[in-house]
């Protein structure tokens, strides 16, 4: 990880003006920063690497004072392990980082902090749904003082949706629904788990915002006419375009358009992100999985990649992320991860949500070819098996 | 150990074939046994059933064809039931609601006879979603049926533990019900989807002492007096009273009062009476899954008993060994190995798991200790494994 110090950059200036002259002339100006670090294990490493990344970000100025939202991942059922191992050393957003970043986020000057997540296929309290997974959800509510939680799938007690409009109009949606938690808060945090999804090609900080969508709305039991109070079923809609949310909330922009999931998902996943901007993007690859988002995709297996990254543009924290994974931020469709999708991270570059040119991004810490841990190469071997066996 | 004598089968020797095995009568259904099949089986000392005759110890309750329902849309795919999971047709509700009735009568279930080709890897499952409740499967094989020795290897299994079904069932949350009239249904809905759920439940009649469990279900709309005032004193107690009837009349009746400070579940109004609750549904329940479902969350997964892992295609069934421990009976309706690798956690401190299946010797797992729980991987297994916690 690199440090330097106001002092060391005072006393090295001088000498710095004609390298750094040339540096100017030949990258552009870095319009992000994303940090980054190795660390290995939930264990006691873990707070100092994440205070490290907050410190590179100067996170006290975002959050003192402020109520944060924190959406998880906690996608598919909390029955569903890779194998036996647990879920959130694949899976899930690991409890001990939600904790460890609810705790710092706290001693940053965080005045309330709101974990959330449209828990799989249910209303059910998010403190149940993290106790049938397993977890113990006070780890997390005594991580800090104020610290709550709310499943996001339905209105819950404000028992009215906030309308969030898309910016730039949208690829697919103008304007979603959601829970009031996603505008009750000042800071909003994804806090991600690195991994390849099957529909969109990779599910970092972006992707992960996907669940916050209820699925009273735009889930399979949706109501038709208003949200659907006692909702499960995932969210198909967004899938495939098999029906319309509720006449509630806002539809899509042409209905008529490809309903083709690796077109659609990547696009609402850039709308979804333009209408809730993300103010903090962390994902946590310290154990993750390859091949998928979870159990039900076929041939994933855990991996242990021991990489946190946090950033406060999410298309730059993504791109960071992806080059970590060996995937070239840049790519679009036809190549690695996306292969049957489009890039979100182009898709929400269009919608002015930040940039995923790596030039552009200044990377606090190691360099990306340290930390690197690789998907992309399983990846092709896992692809050209699968696609041996269909021709079989 | 009854066996359901197939309608085609009039040959005599086929009694050969059942020789040597745990089978030790005859069930003939409807039709009579052809002659010399019971002259057959009067010589080897085999008793006939049928549907008006049996042993007078025995109550014969009929039931479902015990496994994963499969989709009458779409061939050989399975129907996902309300959870989105494999739907499972299972008795064990059904005979451990039996037992309570009438605890003094052994049950025997007749299941209803799928018109599709029967599996013989169905056959040990259907055994064993009765054994582990403590029932008795009619052991019903197609004509063309072979595999004797796989029949027999489950049958010698659970004859070889005898004590299993007087052991009684292990649980936190209790459903409560006279379990007749229009509340029948619902009543024995909420038992199916509980159990679905692998949530233990004792089943409580209304003439029985409430006992101290951490929360109950009363399934029915209107108790007497005499029940109410056992249902308060639970309360008062500490349980959590999950009550089906929205217009259960708090005030006047068991005395609750709404608390503003619990109001925060979408289909339930929460009172506070005493050290406890009593939940009452906002409107009328029509979806038994949900209520079952909300009532489990409303007691709250903490207390969970038994948690599982890649087990939606499982039963089970957790019980209390007599010595301390448990046993936690697990059916595999898929009836066959594969790569499920299924994860148990119950609550409680152990220092030793055992798991006991058919044909095998029983087998020491590594235990992990997970909070106040045990974790154990379990390994693949066809129709039923026994996981002893001691």
């Amino acid at each position: 990880m690199f440090h330097c110090s106001r002092r060391q950059l005072l006393f090295a200036a001088p000498a710095m003006v004609p390298f750094l002259a040339r540096r100017a002339k030949a990258a552009p100006t870095p319009v992000s920063r994303v940090a980054v670090t190795a660390c290995t294990s939930y264990g006691a490493a873990l707070v100092p690497a994440l205070d490290g990344l907050f410190d590179s970000l100067n996170i006290g100025r975002l959050v003192r004072g402020k109520t944060v939202a924190i959406k998880i991942n906690m996608t598919g059922s909390p029955k569903a392990r890779v194998g036996y191992v647990p879920l959130e050393d694949t899976v899930y957003s690991h409890p001990r980082v939600i904790g460890a970043v609810a705790y710092l986020l706290s001693r940053a000057g965080a005045r309330r902090i709101r974990v959330l997540e449209g828990a799989f296929d249910c209303s059910d309290p998010l403190e149940e749904f993290m106790l049938q997974a397993g977890w113990e959800p006070n780890d997390i509510l005594n991580a800090a003082p104020n610290v709550e939680m709310e499943n996001t799938n339905i209105a819950g007690v404000a028992r009215k949706y906030h309308r969030f409009q898309t910016a730039g109009g949208g690829h697919i949606f103008p304007a979603f629904d959601l829970n009031h938690s996603f505008a009750d808060c000042d800071v909003f945090v994804s806090l991600a788990k690195m991994k390849e999804h099957a529909t969109a090609g990779i599910t970092l900080s972006m992707k992960n915002c996907f669940g916050s969508t209820p699925i009273s709305i735009y889930g399979g039991s949706a109501g038709v006419d208003e949200p659907n109070e006692n909702p499960r079923g995932g969210r198909g809609m967004f899938h495939d375009g098999d029906r319309q949310p509720s006449r509630s909330a806002p539809g899509e922009n042409e209905p008529a358009t490809n309903r083709d999931p690796g077109y659609r998902v990547p696009r609402i996943v850039a709308d979804i992100v333009a209408s809730r901007p993300i103010d903090l993007a962390i994902i946590d690859g310290v154990r993750s999985m390859a091949g998928g988002e979870g159990s039900w995709i076929s041939g994933v297996s855990p991996v242990r990649p021991g990489i946190l990254v946090a950033g406060l543009n999410p298309v730059s924290t993504d791109a960071v992320g992806m080059a970590l994974m060996g995937f070239d931020p840049m790519a679009d469709r036809g190549t690695p991860p996306f292969e049957t999708s489009d890039n979100t991270l182009r898709l929400a570059e269009e919608l002015g949500v930040g940039t995923r040119d790596l030039s552009r991004i200044e990377v606090a810490g190691p360099r990306i070819d340290q930390l690197r841990f690789d998907f992309a190469g399983p990846r092709k071997v896992r692809r050209a098996r699968l696609q041996a066996d269909a021709h079989a | 150990m009854p066996l359901r004598w197939p309608a085609e089968w009039r040959d005599p020797s086929i009694l050969d074939s059942i020789r040597g095995t745990p089978v030790n009568a005859l069930y003939a259904g409807s039709e009579p046994l052809p002659g010399p099949v019971a002259e057959r089986a009067q010589a080897l000392g085999l008793p006939v059933f049928d549907q008006d005759r049996v042993p007078v110890d025995v109550k014969i309750v009929d039931g479902e064809w015990p496994g994963l329902r499969l989709s009458r849309s779409s061939g050989d795919a399975v129907d996902a039931g309300p959870t989105g999971a494999p739907w499972i047709d299972s008795n064990t509700w059904r005979i451990q609601l039996e037992r309570t009735l009438a605890p003094n009568k052994r049950v025997w279930v007749r299941s209803k006879i799928p018109t599709r080709v029967i599996l013989a890897h169905e056959i040990p499952v259907a055994i064993a979603d009765a054994a582990i409740a403590g029932g008795q499967w009619i052991i019903t094989v197609p004509a063309d049926f072979k595999s004797w020795a796989k029949l027999s290897e489950t049958l010698r299994f659970f004859a070889a533990n005898p004590g299993w079904p007087a052991m009684k069932t292990k649980a936190v949350l209790g459903v409560l019900s006279s379990f007749t009239g229009h509340e029948q249904a619902m009543a024995s809905e909420v038992l199916n989807l509980t159990a679905r759920m692998h949530q233990p439940y004792q089943i409580l009649l209304p003439g029985e002492p409430v006992p101290a469990l951490r929360a109950l279900i009363y399934a029915d709309l209107k108790p007497t007096p005499e029940l109410r005032s056992k249902l308060e004193t639970y309360v008062r107690g500490g349980g959590l009273l999950v009550v089906i009837d929205n217009t259960w009349a708090v005030d006047e009746g068991i005395g609750a009062k709404p608390d503003a400070g619990l109001q925060t579940h979408p289909r339930f109004t929460l009172h506070k009476l005493g050290l406890g609750r009593v939940a009452i549904p906002r409107k009328a329940v029509v979806d038994a899954f949900q209520f079952a479902s909300d009532a489990q969350t409303l007691m709250s997964h903490r207390w969970d008993l038994v948690t599982l892992w890649n087990a939606a295609a499982y039963g089970s069934h957790l019980t209390a060994l007599p010595r301390g421990g448990v046993l936690l009976h697990l059916v595999n309706y898929t009836g066959e190995s594969g790569a499920n690798q299924v994860t148990a956690r119950v609550r409680g401190e152990y220092q030793r798991a055992v798991l006991r299946q058919p044909g095998h010797a029983p087998e020491s797992l590594p235990l992990q200790t997970a909070g106040r729980a045990a974790e154990v991987y379990l390994p693949e297994f066809a129709s039923y494994a026994g996981l002893e916690l001691s």
